[in-house]
């Protein structure tokens, strides 16, 4: 089942669910389990034979809304509590063979506002500490289903990245009192070589420190903290934005790109955390057509990327590439 | 926005039975709403 136990060492929590290793793995396209139902077909989890979005809960979650007991007993040293949380599959679009990129800038606002009701929704639980949304896309990246979906993950607790970058956030504020992100923004601003795109609200760029090749991070250009803030005007700039990332991406190598797009956004415990600010990251792991970038020894055993590019051509390369919205 | 780009986000939500929660999003034009408003005003005045 379902649990989380403690890593002293690193201090973070890792969740075991044996039950995903039960999961659906790479059904045809004809036995989608995520399509809408068709009159006559087999059930999939959409009893509807059409939808705009559709969001359900995890049939095989990591986090559970009322989670089992750990199947192992905790000590002091090796702590183990239950796996509380929620596990979420937003689904894009009826259709099985498109991709968010192909979506109307219309449609991806809609889904921006089904995002933004998720976090509002879970985050005001009082169990719930963090609403991380994040999509993976692309067999490169572990996707077992590849009818367009994004998930939602809602914490009990303060994911360790989360927790790190909130870290740094405030000791940044406490010592100058300005946000982080918005320094880095003015910094990248300035120099302007690493910028892929903006518009009016949001801007897109590969960052100074990129770890992927083709990492592009997208801004709110105002401090808004989380989706709640955008203004109907800067949530249309964030969805032609997202559009322009991906089609840009898709310009690439002429092939759909795969990626794992995430968002960072206030936490929902209550809590203070000044210097939050919102914004998504992309990482596709390709560095070229055909080769991927493996987190390997060095990545997973030491904890520093090599990046094997300049993130300065990276974004020239990603900047050059024309799109049609 | 074009205000006629306007829409209302419409939640209904199922429970699966396995007792997971689904839940179906639509966005209505603002003015189809208005215009149903206007309608059944309209209707109510006439019946009135």
């Amino acid at each position: 089942m379902s649990e989380l136990r403690w890593n002293p060492i690193a201090e973070e929590w890792v969740v075991t669910a044996t039950h995903r290793q039960d999961r659906t793995f790479m059904p045809p396209a004809d036995y989608c389990p995520i399509c809408p139902t068709q009159p006559g077909g087999f059930p999939t989890e959409v009893p509807a034979t059409d939808y705009e979005f559709v969001v359900f809960e995890n049939k095989f979650p990591s986090f559970h809304p009322d989670p089992p007991e750990p199947a192992v007993s905790g000590s002091a040293l090796f702590p183990v509590r239950p796996a509380q949380g929620v596990c979420e599959v937003i689904l894009y679009s009826p259709q099985h063979d498109t991709t968010l990129a192909d979506r109307s800038i219309t449609e991806i606002d809609r889904l921006i506002r089904v995002w933004t009701d998720r976090y509002v929704e879970l985050g005001s639980r009082p169990e719930i500490d963090y609403v991380f949304i994040f999509e993976n896309k692309g067999e490169a990246i572990g996707v077992t289903l590849h009818h367009p979906h994004g998930q939602l993950y809602a914490f009990s607790y303060l994911p360790p990245k989360i927790a790190r970058e909130l870290e740094s956030q405030a000791k940044h504020f406490d010592r100058t009192g300005r946000c982080l992100h918005c320094d880095v923004l003015d910094e990248e601003r300035r120099d302007g070589r690493r910028i892929v795109a903006e518009n009016e609200h949001v801007i897109a760029l590969v960052p100074f420190y990129a770890r992927y090749p083709y990492e592009v991070h997208l801004y709110a250009k105002s401090h808004l903290t989380s989706l709640v803030e955008f203004s109907d005007d800067a949530r249309r700039d964030f969805a032609r934005m997202l559009k322009t990332v991906m089609r840009k991406y898709d310009g690439l190598f002429g092939f759909s790109l795969p990626y794992m797009m995430v968002m960072h956004q206030q936490p929902t415990d209550g809590l203070d955390h000044p210097g939050c600010h919102f914004h998504v990251e992309f990482y596709p792991p390709n560095r070229t057509a055909t080769k991927l970038k493996y987190l390997a020894g060095c990545e997973s055993g030491a904890g520093t990327f090599i990046n094997d590019t300049l993130p300065e051509e990276k974004a020239a390369e990603l900047r050059a590439i024309a799109v049609q919205l | 926005m074009d205000p006629k780009e306007k829409t209302i986000m419409q939640k209904e939500t199922v429970i699966k039975d396995d007792g997971r929660r689904l839940i179906y999003y639509r966005f209505v034009p603002e003015t189809a709403l208005d215009d149903a408003l206007r309608g059944a005003g309209g209707m109510l005045a006439e019946e009135g």
